[in-house]
């Protein structure tokens, strides 16, 4: 090969041979490969005696060859990959010419009834308390009424098929396109990756190459009472296999937002009264604990140890008497008031008024306010993210997330890759309550992107122009020539955690 | 179902404790007199044509009473099951995120013993599926005798 490479007037073999023991075969290979690619004989002659750059307009030719033969090589990969963090599993590939980190999740779907019925009697199998509440109630019924009630519980084939295509549909929406990657080598910079997420599931059983075995029960549309779980088992010795080492339990309606909406909640006031209404005082204090910012609080001093923003709360508030405009303003005085007494220390600067009308009551909306899609948020976790939903005492939230403020389990991973804070807290982020993906929720496919595409330097938003050596932009060192139009991604909201 | 509220609970001859992510925990419990009574937070009915699940405050509120020779029933139920020699923690293998943690609670021969399922639906415990089947279809036949009655 090297050989065969050293033509007339670039290097005599015996030249070669003597580089080959001083340098090493790789060093002078390289070398061999990048000159005979580029510039020629006349530029190495210009160059130092291993060929190696030695001025800035060198260095800045080679690295525009090297990037162009890069982008020439085509997509790299695919290759299954597990995250850091140990959890979940996907497909990988990158596309160097087009942008495209392409994304791929591929799960076998076992669907499962949520509710039989045996002897007459209906037996629950989805396994949430309020399944067996509904299997109560049809065990109330006469019994020739409960084979109706049941039939919400039960799988038909229109719905097994409408669910894969929403599912697929779902996971693609929620998490494509949110953010762009730019290579951060110098002279790269207007190379760039934008993470395109494509979800493949069938009903049976779990090929080889499937991410996840997935369990999903029936139940009826409007279903309240999630059962949203993965499992990584870590694969075989040495973790091989791990990628598709993965169950995860959904529900039928865990593809359409959630039913139980806790980002928009309601309350009301004493009718000609700024006052907040007899008997609101509990529920409001749970909001204040539960949507709270702030990290976690010393025992001793009380202090926060560690700071932490919320998101922006709209409160439409509605008003009566005389001025209806003006009581309303003193009733969010009044609300805002409640919640710092509820423990939402922060209540006045993320409280944000607006009149609702006439009347007594008052909506409360955190951040965007869209409810989740549950099916996103556990792809998260195939993803490799971890919860970030915070489980302070009195919140009423359990689960696997951490308190508020401590760090969730992608947390690290983020702010190595310079993607910002992974904070636990209450807010409309999809690994806590929305679906919102913030930059931090891309940690996991920057790793991926940097295993699969072989290079380190990677950073956050979109691609720079090329700066040359003096300035002025030369060959390749122009403007981004990507594919055209990309979307220049928000940071995260100067009210949003991390 | 949204029955009685009751302030009282009674005391807990079997109990299972739901605790999972982003909603509040429920319970239900069967007192030693009989009394079965849930603490949950969504009122679940069905109305002829559709399921309705809606929130509610929490608070216990009676299922159904058990009869005597129900309850003598789901005691010896108990003692059957294995539940009260069972591990007192079941832990998934791998890492579980999102799971459901389930406490179970039974007394039998004046000892209590508890159980914890940390991430249901991927623990499970032979013992406690065999007390839940008990309790279950004491309840289930309870439920169904008042309503022929």
């Amino acid at each position: 090969m090297v050989a065969a490479a050293a033509g007339p007037g670039f290097m005599t073999p015996p030249g070669v041979a003597f580089l080959q023991r001083s340098a090493g075969n790789a060093a002078v290979g390289e070398m061999m490969r990048r000159r005979s690619a580029g510039s020629g004989p006349a530029t190495l002659a210009r160059r130092g005696f291993f060929g190696g750059a030695e001025t800035d307009e060198e260095r800045y030719a080679d690295a525009i060859e090297e990037k162009q033969e890069y982008i020439a090589e085509g997509t790299r990969g695919p290759e299954d990959f597990q995250s850091s963090t140990g959890i979940g599993g996907f497909n990988v590939s990158y596309e160097p010419n087009g942008w495209e980190m392409a994304v791929l999740l591929k799960g076998a779907v076992s669907f499962l009834d949520g509710m039989e019925l045996q002897g007459g009697r209906a037996v629950p199998k989805q396994p949430h308390a309020n399944a067996q509440s509904a299997a109560d109630a049809i065990n109330l019924m006469a019994a020739d009424q409960r084979a109706g009630a049941v039939a919400g519980w039960q799988w038909s084939a229109e719905a097994k098929t409408a669910f894969l295509a929403r599912y697929q549909s779902v996971v693609a929406g929620v998490w494509s396109g949110r953010h762009i990657f730019h290579c951060s080598e110098q002279y790269w910079e207007d190379m760039a990756a934008i993470p395109s997420v494509t979800a493949e599931v069938h009903e049976g059983e779990k090929a080889d190459d499937d991410h996840v075995a997935m369990s999903i029960y029936k139940v009826p549309p409007n279903f309240v009472g999630t059962v949203g779980v993965v499992n990584s088992g870590g694969g075989s010795v040495f973790g091989i296999g791990a990628a598709t080492d993965n169950t995860m339990t959904l529900n039928s309606n865990d593809v359409e937002q959630r039913a139980d909406d806790v980002l928009n909640v309601s309350t009301s006031f004493t009718a000609d009264a700024s006052t907040l209404a007899t008997g609101t005082g509990p529920a409001i204090t749970q909001f204040a604990i539960r949507f709270r910012s702030g990290g976690p609080v010393c025992g001793m001093c009380g202090n926060a140890i560690e700071a932490v923003g919320g998101v922006a709360i709209q409160a439409s508030v509605e008003g009566d008497g005389a001025d209806p405009e003006a009581r309303a303003r003193e009733r969010f005085d009044a609300l805002s008031g409640a919640l710092v007494t509820g423990g939402m220390t922060d209540a006045p600067t993320r409280l944000q008024f607006s009149y609702g009308g006439v009347g007594t009551n008052a909506q409360l909306r955190v951040g965007n306010g869209v409810p989740q899609i549950v099916a996103a948020h556990e792809a998260g976790h195939m993803f490799g993210l971890g919860d970030r939903y915070a489980t302070t005492a009195g919140s009423g939230v359990g689960g696997t997330g951490p308190s508020a403020g401590l760090p969730s389990r992608h947390d690290q991973l983020s702010r190595d890759g310079g993607l910002g804070d992974a904070k636990a807290a209450n807010d409309d982020g999809i690994m806590s309550f929305g679906n919102e993906v913030r930059p931090a929720e891309y940690a996991t496919f920057l790793e991926a992107l940097k295993e699969v595409s072989g290079i380190e330097e990677w950073a956050y938003g979109p691609p720079q122009a090329v700066v040359p050596p003096g300035g002025a932009a030369g060959p390749g060192g122009s403007d981004p020539s990507g594919p055209g139009d990309f979307p220049v991604p928000p940071r995260n909201p100067a009210t949003a955690v991390g | 179902m949204g029955g009685e509220e009751v302030a009282d609970p009674g005391e807990a001859l079997v109990e299972s404790v739901q605790e999972r992510g982003q909603g509040e925990p429920s319970a239900r419990r069967v007192t030693t007199a009989g009394d079965v009574l849930d603490r949950s937070s969504t009122n679940v009915y069905y109305d002829g044509s559709e399921w309705h699940f809606d929130p509610q405050p929490l608070a216990w509120r009676r299922v159904t009473t058990l009869e005597p020779a129900e309850l003598e029933r789901l005691r010896e139920a108990i003692g059957a099951s294995g539940f009260m020699d069972a591990e007192p923690e079941v832990r998934p293998s791998g890492t579980s995120i999102g799971g459901t943690n389930v406490t179970w609670t039974a007394t039998h021969d004046g000892r209590s013993h508890t159980v914890r399922l940390y991430g249901v639906p991927d623990v499970s415990s032979p013992e406690v599926d065999a007390l839940q089947a008990a309790v279950e279809a004491t309840i289930a036949g309870a439920l169904q005798r008042s309503s022929e009655g």
